[in-house]
């Protein structure tokens, strides 16, 4: 092979990633429009712009399979949650935000936004490890963005908690290299027996996809980072990065000699347990909403951990299902919870004096009632799915663990009634309330019945969330 | 009556959507929006039960129902198990049409009884409507997702009812009554997806509850019968039994998951205990009888006894309580716990006449309990207090108010030619007359009767003999006697009463075919 051809097949295969470098060659765009100087309007309609140029490029993406000398791996998931993402980052612009660094706070959502799609498609060790890299320093530049001490001190633990994550993580891609010479997933696939320091490699390796997901034990910084960080980047980070690692895991968790009874399924089996558990129990003695919502969303990432281990059917399918419901929920509890500190409403007992605002307190208890997973709200459906592919896979796999796995589902989800339903307490039923009227704006109530209706929608028509899926997916086999 | 079914679901929702759009000011509008709308609801159960046919014998669950509704609803292809689909199915048989005529009752009873809601009106009756709507939803539900969907959709509405125009410790006991619930439909939502895993359609998994009464499963499935099957050793079908009987356990409520009800109803505004006690705790009775015995006959046979003896725990340990308490609405809670304990006693003697006695006796609670909390309401709304002590001779002061009382709570303690009576003897000749209950059920059973009528006199001789006597002076200008709204919502219920008391096969023609098939099909499953 002469260098021509391999410039020419390097150019080719560009196009798998097309989208990625629109999304950075736009944020530098945004940044230089940054210097120059700009108003919110401009930065907001130039992101519009940059994601839906990139939504086609990603639509319209025709490469599968491995690209660029193997580095990249493009599965037909990876298109469409490639899709999700960038729809979500246009969400994302809903939310309020001041002129003061905008371009450069979008910047940094962008970068992540880049790295989260790269983390889905890596394949090379190397991608796996630099992606995971540019969106965790996105994400600890982000947590600053409300120039708070407080958000400050967040900041710096999650980078320490980074730091060791991304050191342990180094190590074990240096055990798998190592010990087997492979340097993508594909071709350790292709190694018919690993042995087990490489298996520690590769748990360690985890690790590092771990900390992205929040699972225990590197969920740590979790709630101090959700607390602090601007309730946009919050939204973005306990979305984007987490599916994006879910969807890396599992295709770290399908190389073929990984049997599924291989004591890595069962750690991580534990591990989700344990991360639904300390979620739930965590959430239980909080007294600020927004950190009571974020150990919230760590029970969700055990939720979803299973999907990124169960590679039935229904799981792909339910995977697919309990994301959208969990990304929609996300960006509409995190919106509210904006819009209420906005007033100055942050922690529970704050609540008791927005009782006069019924329209928006209503649409906040859907919400979490969907977080919660009742009807009928798409959340129940999520739960539904779950709980359905866990059932199967019992049947089919007959594993314990994963019957264990649906007891602690199911009683967590109790136990997540209990804590979702002390803001909808405070804010309805808490008495000797000094009824000072907050109003809200007509544009947030706009947008909060706007999710509530999705929720809905999402639970009455569920089909619509396949449909999503065909129409974001252009490669038809 | 071409979808009748289907308006008598939805009318209320629809009502309660169009009311989102009036605005709060005018709030006279929604109370009698409401009456309207459940008027209408209680007409057309009435020509329902006109044009019921008593007679129809049916060889399947297929044939049994009547007025049946469906459509496609979800249908969603799910790669390698084929698809979930779930139907709008809507049915009603013997069993469920006088629950239905139950509810349409109790509900309009109770917006008489929300008549004087002013604070906040339209909240409340657009969540009463929603209710409504999903009480009515349960009982016609043919389709195991559309019943779950309706019986988790009555927490939501329930939960702020109580807990906005609720007593003192109204956010404790909503918080209670919501966790517990949710935990029992929790337990029912597991056994749900494991039918829909075992049970096929022609070919495709399915949520339709006819099927799975007909026991369509699917060869080797988890649930069917003919493969036995093993979870953490012990039989699958056995474990879902068990899951449902806690399920609906909670809801009915069965000692010992009842302790969410005394603290709800006591907390709860008077139409919602009425509606808590007439209507969900029925829904749980109903779900039992339905989907737990309907479905595991096999199961339901192998553990008749551990079901009574939940069911007689219930009707002592309740009837117990009751003597206890000092606050009228609690004792009044408590005797409900103890009256379920006679359903789960005739479910459990699985003979016919324990069945039906256990319906009747849903039915005949279902009127008798709303009628107890609106006398406890009276007092309370006069005086803002029910502790017994701080009442007595009200006889002499309340006259009409002590006869309605009077009737109430003879009914209530089983006195002959009521209502309450009928269901309790049919339910005792059940439980001496079946194979698989000890006659000591029967006897600890009776027993129970003798503990009611205990807390009921006691009361009346508390309350209403004597001296006349109120505690605090100032409710002396409100001690007057019963006042139009209330006779007009006290005086139908005790019509029903005396008449289901002298003429119980106003019920029983109706469910006669229905039961006698169901007792067919549980002596046909277990050889």
């Amino acid at each position: 092979m002469n260098l021509t051809e391999q410039l020419n097949g390097i150019l080719n295969d560009l196009q798998g990633v097309w989208t990625e470098t629109t999304l950075i060659l736009g944020a530098i765009i945004l940044l230089l429009i940054g210097l120059i100087g700009s108003n919110g309007v401009v930065t907001k309609l130039l992101m519009t712009i940059i994601i839906i140029v990139a939504i086609g490029l990603n639509v319209s993406n025709q490469s599968i399979g491995l690209l660029l000398m193997d580095s990249i791996f493009i599965s037909k998931p990876s298109i469409y949650f490639g899709s999700l993402f960038l729809i979500i980052a246009l969400m994302i612009l809903l939310f309020p935000r001041d002129k003061k660094h905008a371009t450069e706070f979008y910047f940094f959502i962008l970068a992540m936004l880049a790295g989260s799609l790269f983390m889905m498609k890596a394949n090379s060790l190397l991608i796996i490890y630099l992606s995971i890299e540019l969106v965790s320093f996105s994400a600890y530049i982000l947590t600053n963005f409300s120039f708070k001490k407080k958000s400050f001190e967040a900041g710096i633990k999650y980078l320490l908690f980074g730091a060791i994550s991304s050191a342990v993580m180094l190590f074990g891609l240096g055990l798998i290299y190592g010990t087997t010479g492979a340097f993508t997933i594909s071709s350790l696939g292709e190694i018919n027996s690993i042995e087990l320091i490489t298996q520690v490699g590769l748990g360690m390796m985890l690790m590092g996809v771990f900390f992205k997901i929040s699972i225990v034990p590197s969920h740590l910084w979790v709630p101090a980072t959700y607390q602090s960080a601007p309730a946009d980047a919050t939204a973005f980070m306990s979305i984007v990065p987490k599916l994006a690692g879910l969807i890396l895991l599992q295709r770290v968790l399908s190389i073929e000699s990984l049997n599924a009874h291989h004591w890595i399924f069962e750690i991580v089996l534990i591990l989700g347990m344990l991360t639904i558990t300390s979620g739930t129990l965590g959430a239980f003695r909080q007294t600020h909403a927004r950190r009571m919502i974020s150990f919230g969303a760590i029970a969700h990432s055990g939720f979803l951990l299973p999907f990124a281990l169960i590679n039935t059917g229904t799981a792909v399918q339910a995977f697919w299902w309990y994301a959208v419901a969990y990304a929609f929920m996300n960006l509409a509890v995190f919106y509210m919870l904006d819009q209420y500190e906005r007033k100055g409403v942050n922690t529970l007992a704050d609540h008791k004096s927005t009782s006069k605002s019924t329209w928006m307190g209503t649409s906040y208890t859907f919400i979490l009632i969907s977080l919660v997973g009742l009807p009928p709200f798409a959340g129940f459906m999520a739960k539904f799915f779950l709980f359905t592919t866990l059932w199967e896979y019992y049947l089919t796999a007959d594993s314990i663990t994963v019957l264990w796995y649906l007891i602690i589902a199911v009683l967590a989800t109790v136990g997540s009634l209990f804590y979702y339903l002390q803001i909808p307490k405070h804010i309805f039923l808490a008495k000797g309330q000094q009824n000072q009227s907050i109003n809200f704006s007509l544009w947030a109530k706009i947008i909060a019945t706007l999710f509530t209706i999705g929720l809905l929608l999402l639970f009455f028509v569920p089909k619509l969330v396949i449909v999503m899926q065909h129409l974001l997916n252009n490669v038809h086999e | 009556m071409q979808n009748s079914l289907t308006y008598i679901f939805l009318l209320p929702l629809l009502v309660a959507f169009a009311m989102i759009f009036i605005p709060a000011d005018r709030w006279k509008v929604f109370r009698r929006l409401s009456l309207a709308a459940i008027g209408v609801q209680f007409i057309m159960s009435i020509l329902l039960a006109i044009n019921f046919d008593q007679s129809l014998k049916a060889d399947t669950w297929s044939g049994a129902f009547q007025f049946v509704e469906k459509a496609d609803w979800i249908t969603i292809s799910l790669g390698s198990i084929g698809s979930i689909s779930i139907d709008y199915f809507l049915g009603i048989d013997g069993i469920s049409l006088p629950l239905v005529m139950l509810s349409s009752f109790v509900l309009l009873i109770g917006v008489i009884s929300s008549w004087n809601i002013e604070e906040k009106a339209k909240g409340y009756f657009i969540l009463y409507l929603v209710l409504s709507s999903s009480i009515i939803g349960c009982f016609i539900a043919l389709d195991f997702f559309l019943f779950y969907l309706c019986f988790e959709f009555m927490l939501l509405p329930m939960f702020f009812l109580i807990g906005i125009w609720g007593g003192d410790r109204r956010s404790y006991a909503s918080i209670k009554f919501f966790l517990y619930t949710l935990l029992g439909s929790l337990f029912i939502l597991v056994v749900m997806i494991g039918l829909y895993l075992s049970v096929v359609d022609v070919g495709a998994n399915t949520f339709s509850l006819v099927q799975m009464l007909d026991g369509n499963y699917s060869s080797g499935s988890v649930l069917d019968p003919n493969s036995p099957q093993l979870i953490f050793g012990y039989s699958a079908r056995a474990i879902a039994f068990i899951f449902l009987i806690i399920g609906f356990g909670i809801k009915l409520p069965a000692v010992p998951v009842h302790t969410w009800l005394p603290d709800a109803h006591v907390e709860a505004p008077t139409a919602i205990s009425v509606v808590l006690a007439g209507l969900l705790l029925k829904v749980g009775a109903y779900g039992l009888l339905r989907i737990a015995y309907g479905i595991f006959p096999d199961a339901a046979v192998d553990y008749a006894l551990l079901v009574a003896i939940i069911g007689v725990v219930s009707i002592l340990y309740g009837g117990l309580n009751a003597l206890a308490q000092r606050d009228l609405k609690r004792m009044v809670a408590y005797s409900s716990v103890s009256h379920m304990g006679f359903v789960l006693v005739g479910l459990a003697s699985l003979t016919a006449i324990g069945f039906s006695g256990a319906l009747f006796h849903m039915i005949s609670h279902g009127l008798i309990s709303p009628a107890l909390f609106l006398i406890a309401g009276v007092v309370y709304d006069r005086t803002g207090n029910r502790m017994m002590e701080n009442f007595s001779g009200l006889a002499n002061k309340m006259p009409v108010y002590t006869f309605f009382m009077a009737i109430f709570f003879f009914a209530g303690l089983g006195l002959p030619g009521l209502s309450g009576f009928v269901g309790e003897l049919m339910v005792l000749m059940g439980a001496f007359g079946s194979s698989q209950l000890s006659m000591w059920i029967g006897i600890l059973a009776t027993l129970g009767i003798a503990v009611s009528a205990a807390y009921f006199l006691w009361t009346i001789q508390r309350m209403f003999y004597g001296k006349y006597f109120v505690r605090d002076s100032s409710w002396e200008v409100n001690m007057f006697d019963l006042t139009t709204r209330e006779k007009l919502m006290l005086i139908p219920l005790a019509i029903l009463v005396i008449l289901l008391g002298i003429y119980p096969r106003l019920v029983l023609d109706y469910s006669n075919e229905s039961i006698n098939f169901f007792i067919q099909q549980i002596s046909n499953s277990t050889p």
